[in-house]
């Protein structure tokens, strides 16, 4: 144990050190590109120097984590447990593994991006402010870092005028959340008095949450809702994601809701787990609708990196499902869906990326019509991405939707959970077409790949990916274990262990 | 419950009326004499160019925004600066963070300057 006094200046310092390091290594290769921002070879040096100053931050959480950091008498400002230091470690995976899909995908698009790799390292620095956050002013500021940054980036693609569309749409949606997320905080702390979450868990301990609050707590769930992009909140999702270079899609859809469930899960979990009669209609009711509506709108997608889109919006309302119970299985099932989530979410997106045709808004099915006989490797990487999203057994994403089961089940609700498995069904109609066109369908006289090769940064991330969805999907005693403890240091009721797993 | 918000009601009641009869007021009781240099954009006395609404250098903008930025950000010293000599006890921890403040902005400065956003052509 190594408690820290967040009171003391060298005590936050101490506590930050991962998000200090990660803006750090965002200024350094800053300076990187105030000299070289000529060739391409300068935006792979960027980008080099961006992915090695990943390695202090994820040492110095490293040694935060195994050294069991707790607060030292109230928590201040910045939470520090092991909620938050799993959410630090899944928002560097996703940041990793978006630089390294990105060599391939700028120099192929032609994309002198030095910046590219700054600003994706404030955007990981916003998230991580973010996710970590005890303070709704902390998490306002790094929703704001991450907005700012993936704005920018969503409309890296100059040339495009659908990359400028994307970049527009998710400015003005995105400003749109974010004053509902800062009147919420307002009206929180006008019933409360407090902004730190846990001072406001302590307030409205036992009671019943004021009108003033509730209002308060609605327009947060909005803004976070425009974040995550929850139904009916959703409807930037799709243009973004289609227009935006694809690893940023990726990294919309792994880094940026990532850090939007975990910060909603300690808002839920921490400042208001009394009124939770309040909140949990309204979460169901947006559970339902994102899954119902971001399924079967996929049904009707040509393009796949729409339907992707379309399918993250389905991933939200299974988040939203996981998050409901308001226990420490629903905390600990969403850091699971979250890891199996953004493992082949990230594995997807990158194989997609190397699919394009110079600009890859056009990959439909007809695109990877016959991979199998051409590139036998990525046709089982592409079928493992679509088997694990749709949840099938024995890939990491069954073990993630089966923790959600097992959570709302827990808390019985089971018309919730039943409308989860009948959603998933149906999300078989959209994943399935697609491993059908890359195994029976035979192949067209283009070679999908247009004879480029796979670059071997992005081969390695979405090998690595593949191997943990497999090893995961069918080992996953540990790592069910683990996030239950993990969710353990944020919610101490509920069950403490999975049906049928656990100790 | 809603028994503190009256002040604010009778406020925002106050208000709005004042606001409804000074404008009243002075719309009855004023006269008009409309000339074309009354209703053009400009009552300066210099005349009317042409439209507002044409394109600008992009460059202007970029000046605007930097100038924004900095002017912004620097502003944020002279709090720290009057609020020093208050907080004696802590004023080497004052000292390194506003120190740690204008090494980031300086990162800014020489980035942008390196990337020739100074420079007009």
């Amino acid at each position: 144990m190594m408690p820290i006094d967040l009171q003391t200046p060298s005590g936050v310092t101490l506590a930050l050190l991962p998000e200090i390091l990660v803006c750090a290594g965002a200024m350094l290769v800053l300076m990187v590109n105030a000299w070289k921002h000529h060739t391409g070879a300068d935006s792979r040096l960027a980008g080099k120097v961006a992915l090695a100053s990943l390695i202090p931050a994820a040492a110095a959480l490293a040694w935060l984590w195994a050294g069991g950091a707790e607060p030292e008498g109230r928590p201040f400002m910045v939470a520090l447990d092991g909620f938050r230091f799993a959410s630090l470690a899944l928002i560097l995976i996703a940041t990793a593994a978006t630089i390294l899909l990105s060599f391939g995908y700028l120099e192929r698009e032609g994309l002198i991006a030095p910046e590219y790799y700054s600003l994706l390292l404030f955007a990981a620095s916003g998230m991580m402010f973010m996710a970590g956050a005890e303070d709704l002013m902390v998490l306002f500021l790094g929703l704001e870092v991450m907005s700012v940054s993936v704005y920018v980036l969503a409309g890296f693609n100059r040339g495009s005028i659908f990359s400028a569309e994307a970049a527009l749409k998710y400015f003005l949606v995105g400003a749109f959340a974010s004053a509902f997320l800062l009147y919420g905080i307002a009206l929180l702390w006008g019933a409360t008095g407090q902004t730190g979450l846990s001072g406001i868990g302590e307030r409205l301990a036992g009671g019943e949450l004021p009108l003033m609050g509730k209002l308060g707590l609605g327009l947060l769930l909005i803004g976070m809702g425009f974040k995550v992009a929850a139904v009916p909140f959703h409807m930037w999702a799709p243009d973004v994601y289609d227009g935006s270079p694809t690893p940023i899609a990726g990294f919309m859809a792994t880094g940026v809701k990532a850090a939007g469930f975990l910060a909603l899960v300690r808002i839920l979990y921490v400042a208001v787990p009394d009124a939770a009669s309040t909140w949990q209609p309204v979460v169901a009711a947006l559970a339902v609708a994102s899954m119902v509506v971001g399924n079967l709108v996929a049904l009707s997608q040509r393009s796949l990196k729409r339907m992707l889109a379309y399918s993250s919006i389905a991933h939200a309302g299974y988040l939203l499902t996981a998050l409901w119970p308001g226990t420490r299985l629903g905390a600990g099932a969403v850091v699971i869906y979250l890891a199996a989530y953004v493992l082949t979410t990230v594995a997807a997106f990158g194989i997609l990326g190397v699919l394009g045709k110079g600009g890859e808004r056009d990959v439909t099915l007809d695109s990877v019509a016959g991979l199998s006989k051409r590139h036998p490797w990525l046709a089982f990487a592409l079928t493992v991405c679509m088997l694990s999203l749709l949840g099938f057994p024995g890939t990491f994403g069954f073990v993630g939707k089966w923790a959600i089961l097992s959570g709302v089940v827990g808390a019985r609700h089971i018309l919730l959970a039943v409308i989860l498995v009948v959603t998933s069904l149906i999300s078989a109609g959209y994943y399935l077409p697609v491993i059908m066109a890359a195994y029976m369908r035979d192949a067209g006289a283009e070679d999908p790949l247009g004879g480029r090769r796979f670059d071997r940064a992005g081969v390695v991330t979405v090998a690595v990916a593949i191997t943990v969805i497999l090893v995961l999907g069918v080992l996953p005693g540990s790592v069910l274990n683990s996030a239950i403890e993990i969710a353990g240091t944020l919610v101490r009721t509920g069950g403490s262990s999975l049906v049928g797993i656990g100790r | 419950m809603l028994q503190p918000y009256v002040p604010l009601l009778i406020l925002i009641v106050f208000v709005v009326a004042n606001a409804a009869l000074i404008l009243g007021v002075s719309h009855l009781f004023s006269t008009y004499r409309r000339t074309p240099t009354k209703v053009a954009a400009y009552e300066s006395g210099i005349p009317v160019l042409g439209d507002a609404r044409e394109r600008f250098s992009i460059k202007f903008y970029l000046v605007a925004m930097l100038f924004i930025i900095f002017d912004i950000e620097t502003v944020f010293m002279i709090p720290w600066a009057v609020a020093f000599r208050q907080l004696s006890e802590i004023s080497g921890l004052l000292i390194v963070e506003m120190f740690v403040f204008i090494a980031v902005l300086g990162v800014g400065y020489v980035y942008i300057w390196k990337r020739g956003a100074f420079e007009w052509d």
